[in-house]
């Protein structure tokens, strides 16, 4: 009950804080928002620099959003349905003479149906140290994520930025046995650009910190026989009955990442070339610091946007890449217990004894293609659009020795519109289709041990998900409206959205979310 | 300089810059007992993890494609009166059978080598713990229940054998142990004694079985078992006793109130031993490191008899089970290796999961009569079953094919 009310209030708090003394005559509207966008290269990068690096348009939206998907193709760490109610809002604006600045907060709580065998945020190509039971069950989750950047104006062409986000979250199995999972990471990332004319280039660093913290298992019940696993990477998972009394894990990663960017702008003319690299660390603690291994993190990559502004509207093409890599080195660690002859006091301490490096790691490829054309109308904003898609994905998991491997290839691609269709008393019907199509290319699962409970129940399973292909088709319908409130212009607009994806002779997922929400 | 700058950026894009673990080959020399004198342990089975391998005309085991990690050696064999005869020159009934064992826990292989396995040699006795029931488990109410424990002794021989004055033990169960059995390893240190009543005349048959309990009631109304047939019961105000089954002697607990019923307990460690004592002498008391510095009554509850191994008849070392898959449960043992050379867990770390520890069969003689397996080292000689098809059910999804174990039952 006390979220709807929360709910309630932050949109009321929006609507407030969107009327100030001057008074808008006029507030923005869908049409200029998907217009604004467009032109926002420099939303695709985390440098604050971009704020001043092209025109702030200032602008900002609300909303409250209730979803639901049903799944039956999917993966068994995914669950089969998932409820969520999200309250997003982001503003773009002005702040004085020197400063641009953005704020974004995304609360979203939800419950996942019929999850099991992971009790942890991340399941796939990443720290193969997770836990989890084979019992399906429902969890809750709720995570906040807070963003925040504020760039100077050029100061003697230099332009100083720093950026924030935030995010704290909380999963919860409903089920037995009952973990709960709480993260707190958080990223700054200070940056400096500098202007020349037509030119512009930025740099930033970043330290980004995550923590992840798996404790307290319970039971209601008083059954005795829960499995609890403990895996290490591919089909390799410990099982132990009743191993999750006293279990409690802590995954902590630090993260050191950068950016450079360069910009040039001229004659309607925008491209924005980015590279940007990060390196992490990841420690796993258990009681008395007992340690099972380390996951490294390499990612890096490049994205080039363009913008062509013609007298009709805006052309968009973007290429992105990515590559991305992690290894997790595994250790055998003996307990050593040590009494103090006088205190008679026991200390415990673990020591490695084995350490198989990069024996779990794992490869990410994604690289992407898109292009669209936006009809735009000067200040009326964007009227319609077209665009498509192309892309490649690519993932290996190895874990060496007692050599396992599984990777796939996928091509993606797809088509996507926008119709705005003007009505009376300045409203207007947006009707947004989209059609995607997911080739595979190829998939491999070979395991030195077929027969584990992990691959059983997990890893030959999803295999059917990773080797079908799949259509995808969605609308999306927005109408917006202007209301006015004891004589203030507020901009609200209703969106109704569904997808429906069916996969090759493998079941069918649909997806349904209603959204209110307002401009300011 | 250039090739700095790539050789910077090639290891800056990668993170495959550590060498991986490779496979090593090991051997693994078996050494038999000075009695066998310069015979080798020739065409036999050690198991290194889940790997075997069969000796050489040495003694030598080969095994190759090893991952590096922490394994457990075993072998065991066991010896005919010929072959014992044949290979020490002893003269022997042909009967007799000898058990020659050695076990290896958590020995690190991280790079090629040769370990050597040293090996214990024991008469196959004549009764030995077949059974051991300490996990419990839930009744149909789902509350647990621990009323139904119990021990059998089994009569593995060719001959009848008087079983009064027959000594039962459990071993000390603190949670740091009092006393390291790789240090002394001449005694061991009981909590707890009972005796069959001496001049019960109790007299096991070949293939005969003892069944000593806390509880002689049917508990099959609470999932599980009926022991209204035990033949020794240890008397308690704890659990429902009846006077239809003798009571066992009670000879000596720790503490001030010492417990009077067998501390079969699911969340601590069942080291239990059975044992014979000379007559006329009296069992030697002991305090433990833990009673250091507690008052009077405080020291009671570490004061232990102190028992040379030498008057063992049998031992089996259950240990409590512990989550981590790295976990050295040599730290945890109480038995001396020559009474046990292993240990066995049931895979519950907290009990009430109706899991029973048994001995398996060896073989069954020409008339009939069931041998257990004896090989001197719990790790060999025991599985885990249930005792409910309740409790299998709800372990079935670990794997294992539990067989379903009741008193006087002996599965493969």
């Amino acid at each position: 009950m006390k979220y709807p009310i929360f709910f309630a209030t932050a949109l009321c708090a929006t609507i407030a804080s969107a009327q100030d003394d001057n008074k808008p005559k006029q507030v923005i509207t869908y049409e200029q928002y998907l217009s604004a966008d467009a032109q926002t290269l420099w939303k695709s990068s985390l440098n604050a620099v971009g704020l001043t690096a092209e025109p702030l348009i200032e602008r900002g939206s609300s909303y409250l959003q209730l979803s639901q998907e049903k799944r039956r193709f999917g993966r068994v760490q995914e669950g089969d349905r998932m409820n969520d109610l999200t309250f997003h809002s982001e503003q773009y604006k002005k702040v004085g003479k020197y400063l641009n600045a953005y704020g974004s907060v995304n609360f979203e709580m939800g419950r996942i149906f019929n999850r099991s065998w992971n009790d942890l945020y991340r399941s796939y190509n990443s720290n193969p140290y997770i836990s989890g039971s084979a019992i399906l069950g429902k969890y809750d989750y709720q995570n906040v994520d807070f963003t925040a950047m504020i760039a100077s104006v050029p100061l003697h062409r230099f332009i100083y930025g720093v950026r924030l986000d935030y995010k704290v979250g909380d999963l919860s199995r409903l089920k037995d046995p009952r973990p709960r999972t709480r993260l707190a990471e958080y990223r700054l990332m200070p940056s400096v650009g500098y202007t020349a004319g037509k030119h512009t280039l930025a740099l930033g660093a970043y330290y980004h910190r995550r923590k992840e913290k798996l404790v307290g298992i319970t039971t209601v019940q008083s059954s005795s026989t829960f499995i609890y696993y403990q895996m290490t990477g591919l089909e390799n998972a410990v099982g132990t009955v009743g191993g999750y009394s006293g279990y409690g894990r802590e995954y902590v990663d630090h993260i050191f990442g950068g950016e450079l960017s360069y910009q040039y702008k001229a004659n309607g003319y925008q491209t924005l070339l980015t590279a940007h690299y990060a390196r992490g660390n990841e420690d796993m603690w258990e009681s008395e610091k007992a340690n099972p291994g380390t996951y490294t993190t390499l990612k890096y990559g490049a994205r080039w946007n363009n913008l062509l502004r013609t007298t009709g509207g805006l052309h968009h093409l973007n290429l992105d890449f990515q590559y991305g890599e992690g290894a997790g080195d595994e250790y055998r660690q003996q307990e050593v217990k040590t009494t103090d002859p006088n205190t008679g006091l026991t200390s415990t301490h673990w020591v490695t004894i084995l350490e198989y490096n990069n024996r779990y790691t794992s490869q990410t490829i994604d690289a992407n293609v898109d292009y669209q054309y936006l009809w735009n109308k000067g200040k009326e904003g964007a009227q319609a659009y077209v665009g498509g898609r192309a892309g490649y994905e690519k993932a290996k998991n190895v874990y060496d020795p007692a050599y396992s491997r599984f990777d796939y290839q996928y091509l993606h691609m797809g088509v996507n519109g926008g119709l705005g269709i003007q009505m009376k008393g300045n409203t207007s019907l947006w009707v947004e289709p989209t059609v995607a199509y997911r080739k595979t290319i190829s998939t491999h699962l070979n395991l030195a041990d077929a027969t584990t409970d992990y691959a059983v129940n997990v890893l030959i399973p999803d295999m059917t998900y990773y080797q079908r292909n799949y259509w995808k088709a969605g609308m999306a319908l927005t109408y917006n409206w202007e209301m006015r409130i004891k004589g203030y212009p507020t901009r609200w607009f209703v969106k109704a959205k569904g997808d429906y994806l069916r996969a090759n002779g493998a079941g069918e997922n649909t997806n349904f979310s209603i959204a209110v929400g307002l401009f300011h | 300089m250039v090739t700095f700058a790539l050789l910077l950026v090639a290891t800056a894009c990668t993170l495959h810059d550590k060498n991986a673990a490779t496979l090593v080959t090991v051997k693994v020399q078996v050494t038999l007992p000075a009695e066998y004198g310069n015979a080798a342990y020739a065409g036999r089975t050690v198991t290194l993890g889940n790997a075997t391998a069969t000796t050489d005309a040495n003694g030598v085991a080969t095994f190759t494609g090893i991952i590096p990690d922490i394994y457990t050696i075993t072998t065991s064999a066991e010896l005919s009166g010929a072959e014992y005869s044949a290979l020490t020159g002893n003269v022997v009934d042909s009967y007799q059978y000898y058990t020659i064992s050695g076990t290896l826990s958590n020995q690190v292989i991280q790079n090629e080598s040769t370990i050597t396995l040293n090996t214990l040699s024991t008469k196959a006795q004549a009764l030995l713990i077949s059974k051991l029931y300490y996990a419990g488990t839930n009744d149909n109410a789902g509350k647990t229940y621990q009323a139904a424990k119990y021990i059998e002794i089994y009569n593995n021989s060719a001959n009848s054998v008087k079983v009064d004055s027959l000594y039962i033990g459990v071993a000390e169960t603190n949670g740091a142990r009092e006393f390291d059995p790789y240090v002394d390893t001449e005694h061991i240190y009981l909590k707890q004694v009972f005796q069959i009543p001496a001049g019960s005349n109790k007299v096991l048959a070949p293939g005969g079985s003892l069944l000593l309990v806390n509880s002689a009631t049917d508990h099959t109304a609470s999932n599980d078992m009926d022991l209204t047939g035990a033949d020794f019961e240890a008397y308690s105000t704890t659990y429902a006793t009846t006077t239809e089954v003798p009571d066992l002697t009670f000879v000596y607990g720790t503490g001030s109130k010492p417990i009077t019923y067998l501390t079969l307990l699911p969340g601590t460690n069942n080291a239990w031993v059975i044992f014979n004592y000379p007559a006329g002498e009296t069992m030697e008391l002991v305090y433990g490191p833990a009673a250091k510095d507690k008052n009077a009554t405080a020291m009671l509850n570490y004061r232990y008899v102190k028992l040379p191994v030498s008057y063992v008849v049998d031992a089996v070392e259950a240990l409590k089970k512990n989550n981590s898959a790295t976990y050295d449960y040599t730290t945890t043992k109480r038995f001396p290796v020559a009474i046990d050379g292993g240990y066995v867990t049931v895979s519950a770390t907290n009990g009430r999961s109706g899991e029973v520890v048994y001995r398996t069969v060896a073989r069954t003689t020409a008339d009939g009569r069931i041998v257990l397996t004896d090989t001197n080292n719990s790790a060999n000689d025991f599985k885990v079953g249930v005792n409910t098809q309740t409790a299998k059910t709800k372990l079935g999804t670990v794997g294992e094919d539990y067989a379903i174990v009741t008193p006087r039952t002996y599965p493969q």
